[in-house]
């Protein structure tokens, strides 16, 4: 029977890539960790369908990583002004970096860490997007996030619903 | 290796924030302060019906009230306190209001936060001096006609105490502001209740409390 926290987790991506971490790193998936096992099985190995591997390769790269060090929790409101300010841990700056993660990868690892109810990368991710729109005016979140357009009326309504708001000065 | 358990999970992929479900485009809105979360609402037609923004609107005096007894020169005066529900936080609160006199020197009006020891009450704030607490928001230099808007993002346990500071007002009797409002901002249905103490001076008890919701 495998030690408590020594057993093996493959994940095996919807195209057929499988990767490894400990039941450990694991622990942090609220879905991984209430999987059922097999007291005597060393190795769990769970499909995770419709994951494509480049997106699970990152949950999975995450995963160990926290289990190393933990990612500080996220306080709102939040206690700066760049995303670097409020996540000051070089490693998860550098995780989801724009260098390292475009803007696809993100939302498909923000759905991923929803889904495996992991949420320091849940928090990590809509902190990234947060800090992607903040700033910016209703065109450019539109097209950032490939939004389709309000029509004249939509645009009118929501400037007469919160009017007061514009009153900042 | 041996391989054990074989289980499958299936997730939708998403490639955009529209195409995320309404709790992930909350949470990301969540992070965004009052102004950045109105303009995304304003962006599409969906991400405002997900986001599902809603406010409530809460006058805390006014000019005519009864809460308008106000001493000034060379003081500080907290005029109100609220306590949001600790059960379901909004996303943040926004005091406005328009100043009618500035006084000789502008102001500064304020918003602290505060904690109390458990069971204490919420009232016994009003023996708090000015120096205690931790400012959250805060503006200075008012002019007359100025309209004021100030946000703050309440936390669980902690209390907000709304203070007004200045070298003296040509109205020494009544708060130098009018159409003073709350407004709650959060996502859903979840109620966003608070109570609001106002405070006339040496008067201690408990003001009016009512609200209306506007969606």
């Amino acid at each position: 029977m495998a030690d408590e926290g020594n057993g093996i987790i493959r994940l095996r991506s919807s195209d057929g890539k499988v990767f490894e971490l400990t039941e450990s790193a694991a622990e942090i998936s609220e879905l991984l960790k209430d999987s059922p096992r097999e007291e005597d099985d060393e190795v769990t190995e769970i499909d995770i369908v419709r994951v494509a591997s480049p997106c699970l390769e990152k949950v999975v790269e995450f995963m160990k990583h926290y289990d190393e060090e933990k990612m500080k929790e996220i306080p709102t409101p939040l206690g700066g002004s760049t995303f670097n300010e409020v996540m000051d841990q070089p490693w998860y700056q550098d995780f989801v970096s724009d260098e390292k993660m475009n803007r696809d990868m993100l939302f498909n690892m923000l759905s991923a860490a929803n889904f495996l109810g992991i949420k320091p990368l849940l928090d990590l991710t809509c902190l990234k997007v947060t800090f992607q729109i903040t700033g910016k005016n209703a065109e450019e979140i539109r097209e950032l996030l490939r939004l389709p357009e309000l029509t004249p009326e939509e645009e009118a309504k929501a400037r007469e619903e919160h009017s007061w708001i514009f009153e900042e000065a | 290796m041996e391989a054990g358990d074989k289980r499958g999970c299936t997730m939708k992929q998403a490639s955009a924030l529209t195409e995320l479900p309404s709790e992930l485009k909350q949470r990301v809105a969540s992070f965004l302060s009052v102004r950045d979360l109105m303009k995304l609402t304003k962006t599409s037609k969906s991400i405002r019906s997900n986001l599902d923004v809603t406010l409530v609107s809460s006058p805390l005096t006014d000019r005519a009230s009864q809460n308008k007894v106000y001493q000034t020169l060379d003081t500080q005066q907290c005029f109100a306190t609220v306590v949001p529900n600790q059960e379901s936080l909004p996303h943040s609160m926004t005091f406005c209001c328009g100043v009618i006199s500035a006084g000789r020197s502008g102001g500064i009006v304020c918003i602290k936060e505060q904690e109390i020891p458990v069971n204490s009450s919420p009232n016994d704030l009003k023996e708090t001096s000015f120096a205690v607490g931790k400012v959250v928001a805060t503006i200075a230099d008012l002019y007359d006609g100025q309209r004021i808007v100030l946000s703050f993002y309440p936390q669980r346990n902690k209390y907000y105490q709304f203070w007004i500071r200045s070298d003296g007002f040509d109205d020494d009797e009544a708060l130098p502001f009018e159409s003073m409002r709350l407004c709650c901002i959060g996502f859903g249905a979840n109620p966003m209740d608070y109570t609001a103490y106002q405070y006339d001076d040496n008067v201690q008890r408990r003001r009016r409390y009512f609200r209306t919701v506007v969606k």
